[in-house]
């Protein structure tokens, strides 16, 4: 059968180099339409680069894929784009008025300006008119498109409990589940649904790095900030920064970003007061930014970039820095040169960056951890159905969790490598579909 | 005199018996390169076309490893491969990563189910690559649970090279062993010859 030759292994190598110099690495984070016996994760936008990493690796990092079986793990970006930024619809298409010397006039008004007067008009749309796009993806190929799973809850824990298809393997999130949500998906899904941890990501304060802020910011602090009660530096006791009247700008999220809720969930869990939504939105002075976006600091003209602050996660500050974003601003076209310009952190700073523990008193600096969980279906676990071909486990146990036998390629040395990769730390926990958390000791 | 006699026919047994000994010794080492070199008379039932090299198993105090339990963890502490990185590629921070693989009966190597083993490891020498197994990869007895050596026991080892723009090379050449499993214990049918005296070297 195999009878190996040291001639026939360096004519091998020599056919290999040549080979070598067009390879392929792993598949790129595309959309692709899943066959059957693919895992399909879908949801939040901040989990998705990590679940990117370890389903197809990241540079010279092998992921699950990248061992070439037959059957793949397909995880689908949360709003289309690789970034995780938000798509919305053409403005162009949308109803407008003019702007003239200051005044909203209508198309007919504007009609009846002079040629020299139309010049000097600006078409003028609401942004309440600008919606999100919405964009559609196929789960599975050759199957109808369905609007793609958007980011935090609903394309992950509600998108996985409604879907009675099974088009959706993995649920991405980083809350944990409810009780509802269980026996939502008992009702739904005949299944209630696990909880596997992956890691842990904390979400920080990120100034600039040339800023007016203190080198930390107490927690209670941050709700009185937030709030409208501080609305200059020196108002902070015990400051001693360059600029205590300077005016503090609080960048705040979209109230559907999930790194909002994070936000929300963290002031709340370290001030003795109930902290809502609308609580953090109450300084006139907000500003509201697209969330884990650097720019939303660093495009700001230098005096505002000084005074203002925005709630960031730390694993997207590491992706940042390691240059794995595109800078869309600079490069339009890949055939063109550069094919790409990084885009980085550079220009910003974590408030207390370092820190790992979580510290529920307002006096503690701002800072909370939160979870990189995959949801998966009991049936699923509990299958008898092999998944690639020759091997005994099924997808769960290959990939996730796998309670009597091998660990799971998310807790193995390369899939934490991964996860480390992605800026975040590996921190492999399981909890039932009774909530709580599972001994796998 | 007898007692001389004697003690001369003792000394003389003695020679033989170390000159027996060494030969057979030396045999043995015969054997053992031959068989670390060309295989054990087991034929590994399988081709896989982009096998460029062999891979040798060694343990962390620099001894070759060609056998053991299935439950050793880790079943050796470095691997290294004898196909250098590809001279077109940039060796910085250029790393490597074992796999394992499920060899079965009819399927092209190519087709073969596997999973990484190792995380990825810089290389310190790209024209000697190896690659650390920590105690946590799994132990050839999690992998044949996972992917049954159901081809006459056979589990495929291969080890990846990487780098940061290529990505991993899997459509190139790598190197491979193959190991034999049989009840609890395995074996290396078909491995490398290299020292392992300086493969701690080879290792960040």
């Amino acid at each position: 059968m195999f009878h190996r030759h040291k001639t026939v292994g360096a004519a091998l190598l020599a056919v290999a180099s040549v080979a070598t110099l067009a390879a392929s690495h792993s598949p790129a984070n595309a959309d692709f339409s899943p066959q059957p016996k693919d895992v399909v994760s879908t949801g939040s936008d901040i989990i998705q680069n990590s679940f990117n990493f370890l389903a197809d690796g990241y540079h010279q990092l092998p992921g699950f894929n990248t061992a070439g079986n037959r059957y793949r793990w397909v995880n689908f970006d949360s709003s289309g784009d690789a970034q995780g930024r938000s798509a919305f619809t053409d403005p162009r298409l949308l109803a407008y008025q003019w702007i003239y010397q200051g005044q909203v006039i209508t198309n007919a008004q504007y009609a009846a300006l002079t040629p020299a007067e139309q010049a000097n008009a600006a078409k003028y749309i609401k942004q309440n008119d600008v919606k999100l796009l919405n964009p559609t993806i196929s789960l599975g190929a050759g199957q109808d498109l369905v609007v793609r799973p958007s980011g935090g809850s609903g394309g992950g824990t509600n998108a996985i409990i409604a879907d009675d298809e099974g088009n959706i393997d993995v649920g991405r999130t980083p809350n944990p589940l409810t009780l509802t949500n269980e026996n939502n998906a008992q009702a739904n899904l005949g299944t209630k649904l696990l909880r596997v941890q992956v890691a842990t990501d904390r979400q920080l304060i990120a100034a600039a790095s040339t800023t007016n802020a203190p080198a930390t910011i107490s927690a209670g602090d941050i709700l009185k900030i937030y709030s409208g009660q501080i609305t200059t530096w020196g108002q902070i006791p015990g400051y001693s920064g360059p600029g205590p009247s300077e005016t503090i700008i609080p960048l705040i999220l979209p109230t559907d970003a999930g790194m909002w809720t994070t936000f929300v969930t963290n002031v709340d869990n370290q001030n003795p007061s109930t902290v809502t939504s609308d609580t953090l939105r109450g300084n006139g002075n907000s500003v509201q930014v697209q969330q884990n976006d650097p720019t939303a600091i660093t495009s700001l003209s230098p005096a505002q970039r000084a005074n203002a602050i925005v709630p960031f996660p730390r694993g997207r500050f590491n992706v940042l820095n390691a240059q794995y974003y595109t800078d869309p601003s600079v490069t339009n076209a890949y055939n063109l040169e550069p094919e790409r310009t990084p885009i980085t952190a550079a220009g910003l700073q974590l408030l207390n960056g370092a820190s790992t523990i979580d510290e529920p008193v307002p006096t503690a600096p701002y800072g909370g951890n939160f979870a990189y969980n995959a949801l998966i279906r009991e049936s699923d676990l509990n299958s008898n159905v092999a998944w690639q071909p020759g091997s005994t486990l099924n997808w769960v146990e290959a990939l996730f969790y796998n309670p009597d036998g091998p660990a799971p390629f998310v807790n193995t040395p390369a899939g934490k490598a991964l996860l480390q990769a992605a800026g975040v730390t590996p921190d492999y926990h399981v909890f039932g579909t009774d909530l709580a958390e599972i001994d796998l000791s | 005199m007898n007692t001389t006699l004697t003690a001369v026919r003792a000394s003389r047994a003695r020679v033989l018996a170390l000159g027996a000994g060494a030969l057979a010794v030396a045999a043995v080492v015969a054997a053992l390169v031959v068989w670390r070199s060309h295989g054990t008379s087991v034929e590994v039932p399988y081709d896989d076309p982009q096998s460029a090299g062999l891979l040798t198993l060694c343990s962390e105090d620099g001894k070759a490893v060609t056998r053991g339990k299935v439950d050793d963890r880790p079943f050796a502490g470095a691997v290294i491969g004898e196909t250098a990185l590809p001279s077109d590629q940039d060796p910085q921070g250029a790393v490597a990563t074992l796999f394992a693989y499920q060899p079965r009966k009819g399927i092209a190597a190519g087709e073969f189910s596997g999973t990484p083993l190792t995380a990825a490891g810089v290389l310190v020498d790209p024209d000697r690559p190896a690659v650390a197994v920590t105690g946590d990869v799994w132990s050839v007895g999690d992998f044949v649970t996972a992917y049954p050596a159901d081809d006459d026991g056979f589990v495929q080892l291969r080890l990846y090279l990487g780098t940061a723009q290529a990505g991993t090379l899997t459509e190139g050449s790598y190197d491979t062993a193959d190991l034999r499993v049989d009840g609890d214990t395995w074996e290396l049918v078909r491995g490398g010859d290299a020292s392992c005296a300086d493969s701690s070297a080879l290792l960040p």
